[in-house]
């Protein structure tokens, strides 16, 4: 195993910038997954790292050691590329065992290896079959098997598991998390599916536009999103975005709501110190930090609004109720009794300590004012009543 | 089902139309000279002589024979070999490969008269006509192009993924080569391969115009006889010899004649 | 790449990536001998000769495209060459898709006949006109036989001897012979038209003629394209057939431009009309193919 430290890689395809000076470190038995939307560079990163592209700047390097010039072969990577490349001339088993003699590997042991990894991504069955016979879903095993079977420095998984059905791919999951917890691998797992990400990774990486846009454990990316971009990606609910300016009274901060200047109380010292009176902002409120209203009173730091429910979608024991705030469309997941038909009203609280401020213009998150973050949560900030100016 | 009777017969009345002339090439050759010499023609011999083709033996057809045999063989194996290694240099795209293929192939469909013209006059003027290590080496330099382009294309059919694959895997270059490249461009080598060599074999213009005498092949020797009516079941019996490498060079294109006649463009 | 590659493995990564590739190609040291030999014999063997004919026209004097212009046997050759052209390429075309037809779809046995029928194709041009020489002897050969057969009397055609007679001799040979290569391309082209287009076609209700226009021939196109181009200038420069059949006869009736150009070679004369006119016909044809193999043979 090594640990990786990729700084300030570089690269592009004619015009188009594909990595623009990204910098990324994982750690020894670390995995990592990296996140983002298409062309944001995720399978160039891997691709670089594995040798198959040379960067126009920028390094590589493996426990320390700069490995830019050297050949995918020396490097002793894995890759499991986005759409499985098996040898069409070749058996199940030939295909997971290749390569294993070119490195010394004996046939014995050879044997004892492909037969392990196979049954690890449950292909067992299929030794003897070729490629063509084989559905998408176990193409993509193989090559998975492929990849484990050997004792390689580093795995890169190019979104494996896309081609399996629902059910496979909870059981390759639980597999590759096994794996890992034995193994401790040092990967890099790009995926395009959160539930995934937040399941298999150590640490998250999004990826934006060639560069890294946040990293971190993953309930960071989630509860502390640096930017809207990264606010806006996850959770498979999204977070609800209201445009506003900042307004500072001695009555305490609030955020007057572009449309229809209703003005939202924010508990103390949310704002940093910084944030002049005025400011273009957006106010960033989870669908999960919203509840129907038990207490006679709201709770600290928490906005009590009359919301008229306009859609409801059911999500099990949940649902998604949609309602508007200053004219925009907020959602809010609330137990499935808590509301019943469109057009009823239902009073809820909203989390107000768990919001996310953001600059309009860069989208970048505002933190707290430092000494606020803690008191923040013990402050017993008096209740708001939020009176709609529009009406 | 009657419609499926229909092409049958259809087929078959295709075949025989298209068939006949060389059975009666075959027939011809198998016939006694009064046997060729009469009408209404005789459909069948009432006793097959393989006299003519014994005669090839004794004169100098028998040393065309070798000779074609020889030159295609020879100039086939340079081609491919050349052709060969040139297009997996040239597989990938960049280096305006496409326009250089293109290029060399194109230079195939000239008219070899025109290309043999100046090339008769040149080694006229060295002193080197008549010989059959000029067609070779002509034959070579006139199939290579169309080695190139094939072969390239065949290269190209091989997904750059799995190239790839082995790279990681942990395989040199040259052993991507030979268990991934080779084995899936195998197939198509062989198919071009053998149209190249059909290509030397029934080839004429070249043999003419430099080659006479101990030195010419087949369809040079075939061509030489003219108007001689009297030789006719010798004849046939040569035009039989040129055509039995056909039948085996159709079953080692298999399933690849389509896009062997038609430089790649149309996939069997 | 094939635009119907197998599902086994396609691209890996993005398309820029895959077009470079550079992991896969030959290391840079190596390339150049790998090219090197192949390079060399294409260069002299497309330049060369455009040199040496360029060089040869301008030698005697008159110079030799005032002398081209003023040689009516070459000018004679030319026009019948196209006439060729222009009767045999229509013909092996329609012929070849008629058969094509009939093997369509479904078929036992089908790759048996294929394999047979396109045998014409792969034999020697000589070969096939020693064959036809046979077959169309004014005396003995089974043609008139087989034509008196059918119109109910003795038919004399004078195939060797005259003129016209010579010409369709020429003509029904070398349609003979190639009309199995377009059938072999058509077939296979045909084979190859998406089933899902005509599937929707069909379900669109719409006609034959449209299904034809609007799926069919888009899709067979290139095949067609490359099939005519192949076989025009094999007719603009047919000689094999055309030498055993009729030596040019009679009386230099049925020359073609290939012939003549041999004729004199070996006489020694008139080369540097003959010359002007390789050189012409050489650059037309260099460029046109270039040109047209560039273009069908486009990066997928």
């Amino acid at each position: 195993m090594a640990n990786l430290v990729i700084s300030g890689l570089q690269k592009s395809f004619g015009k188009r910038n594909a990595l623009s000076g990204l910098d990324l470190t994982v750690q020894d038995g670390e995995f990592c997954v990296v996140v983002g939307p298409s062309g944001s560079g995720k399978t160039t990163l891997l691709r670089a790292v594995a040798g198959l592209e040379r960067v126009d700047a920028g390094t590589v390097a493996f426990d320390g050691e700069v490995v830019n010039d050297l050949q995918p072969r020396d490097r002793n990577v894995a890759l499991v590329a986005q759409s499985p490349a098996l040898f069409p001339y070749l058996t199940v088993f030939e295909n997971i065992a290749f390569g294993l003699r070119a490195r010394g590997i004996t046939r014995a042991e050879t044997i004892q290896r492909v037969e392990q990894a196979a049954e690890v991504v449950g292909v067992y069955d299929l030794l003897g079959r070729y490629p063509r016979k084989l559905t998408d879903g176990e193409c993509q095993m193989v090559a998975i098997g492929h990849a484990i079977v050997r004792d390689a420095l580093l795995f890169l998984f190019d979104e494996p598991l896309s081609r399996l059905d629902t059910v496979r791919r909870e059981a390759m999951r639980a597999a590759l998390k096994r794996l890992h917890q034995e193994r401790s691998m040092t990967a890099i797992y790009v995926t395009q599916d959160q539930m995934e990400a937040l399941n298999l990774a150590d640490r998250i990486v999004l990826l934006r536009d060639g560069r890294v846009e946040q990293e971190g454990v993953p309930i960071d990316l989630f509860e502390r999103p640096a930017s809207r971009f990264v606010a806006g990606f996850f959770g498979p609910l999204k977070m609800n975005f209201l445009a506003g300016t900042v307004a500072r009274g001695e009555g305490g901060d609030a955020v007057r709501l572009a449309n229809g200047g209703m003005s939202v109380p924010l508990p103390p010292n949310r704002l940093p110190k910084d944030a002049a009176d005025g400011s273009a902002v957006m106010l960033g409120l989870r669908p999960e930090h919203m509840m129907r209203a038990v207490r006679v009173s709201p709770p600290d730091g928490t906005l009590r609004y009359e919301a008229e429910i306009e859609l409801i979608q059911p999500t099990g024991s949940r649902v998604r109720a949609t309602f508007r705030m200053g004219g925009e469309p907020v959602v809010a997941e609330l137990q499935a009794h808590d509301v019943s038909a469109p057009g009823e009203k239902v009073s809820i609280d909203i989390n107000l300590k768990r919001a996310t401020l953001f600059d309009a213009e860069t989208g970048k998150a505002l933190s707290p004012t430092a000494s606020a973050s803690a008191s923040a949560l013990v402050d017993g900030a008096s209740p708001a009543h939020v009176e709609d100016s529009a009406g | 089902m009657v419609w499926l009777a229909a092409r049958y017969a259809l087929a078959l009345a295709a075949l025989v139309v298209f068939l006949f002339p060389l059975y009666w090439l075959l027939v011809t050759a198998l016939k006694t000279p009064d046997e060729i010499f009469t009408y209404p023609p005789v459909w069948w011999p009432r006793s097959p002589q393989i006299g003519n083709f014994i005669a090839l033996f004794g004169g100098s057809d028998v040393r065309a024979i070798v000779n074609s045999l020889a030159v295609a063989l020879l100039s086939t194996v340079l081609a491919v070999g050349m052709g060969t290694a040139a297009a997996y240099a040239i597989a990938r795209p960049g280096l305006g490969a496409r326009l250089f293929a293109g290029w060399a192939a194109a230079a195939r469909m000239a008219p070899p008269v025109m290309i043999a013209f100046p090339f008769f006059l040149i080694f006229a003027g060295i002193g080197w006509v008549g010989t059959m290590a000029v067609l070779i080496l002509v034959l070579t330099a006139f199939n290579l192009p169309y080695v190139l382009w094939m072969m390239r294309g065949y290269f190209r059919d091989v997904p750059v993924a799995l190239e790839e694959t082995a790279l990681v895997a942990g395989l040199t270059r040259e052993q991507v080569f030979a268990k991934v490249v080779w084995p899936m461009a195998r197939g198509g080598l062989l198919a071009t391969a053998a149209f190249t060599f059909v290509l030397a074999w029934n080839e004429l213009v070249f043999a003419l115009v430099l080659t006479q005498g101990a030195a010419t092949t087949l369809p040079a020797q075939l061509a030489r006889y003219g108007e001689q009516p009297e030789l006719w079941g010798r004849i046939a019996a040569l035009g039989v010899a040129g055509a039995l490498p056909i039948p085996i060079a159709l079953g080692l294109m298999q399933r690849r004649l389509a896009r062997s006649l038609s430089l790649g463009i149309v996939r069997g | 790449m094939s635009a119907g590659d197998t599902n086994i493995a396609v691209e890996a990564g993005p398309p820029e990536a895959r077009a470079k590739a550079p992991a896969v190609t030959p290391p840079r040291d190596i390339r150049p001998w790998l090219i090197l030999p192949a390079a060399a014999a294409v260069l002299i063997v497309s330049l060369l000769p455009i040199a040496a004919t360029l060089f040869f026209s301008l030698q005697q004097s008159p110079g030799g495209f005032e002398a081209l212009m003023a040689d009516a046997r070459l000018w004679g050759a030319a026009r019948r060459t196209l006439l060729l052209t222009a009767l045999a390429l229509p013909a092996e075309l329609l012929f070849g898709l008629a058969l094509a037809g009939i093997f369509l779809g479904r078929m036992p046995g089908k790759a048996v006949f294929v394999s047979l029928l396109a045998l014409p194709a792969l034999v020697a041009p000589v070969i096939s006109g020693t064959t036809w020489r046979i077959l169309f002897d004014n005396d003995y050969g089974p043609v008139n036989y087989i034509l008196g057969w059918i119109a109910g009397g003795a038919v004399m055609a004078l195939w060797t001897n005259d003129p016209d007679f010579a010409f369709s001799a020429i003509l029904i040979a070398d349609v003979w012979q190639w009309t199995p290569f377009m059938f072999v391309l058509m077939l296979a082209a045909l084979s190859n038209v998406d089933r899902s287009q005509l599937e929707a076609a069909a379900i669109d209700d719409a006609g034959p003629w449209r299904t034809l226009y609007g799926v069919v021939l888009p899709a067979i196109w290139p095949a067609i394209a490359i099939a005519v181009l192949i076989r025009g200038l094999d007719l603009l420069r047919l000689f094999d057939v055309v030498w055993v059949l009729t030596r040019g006869g009679p009386e230099a009736q049925t020359e073609t431009l290939s012939t003549v150009a041999y004729e004199r070679l070996i006489d020694g004369s008139e080369t540097s009309a003959t010359a002007a006119m390789a050189f012409a016909v050489l650059v037309v044809v260099s460029l046109a193919a270039t040109l047209a193999l560039a273009r069908l043979g486009r990066e997928r």
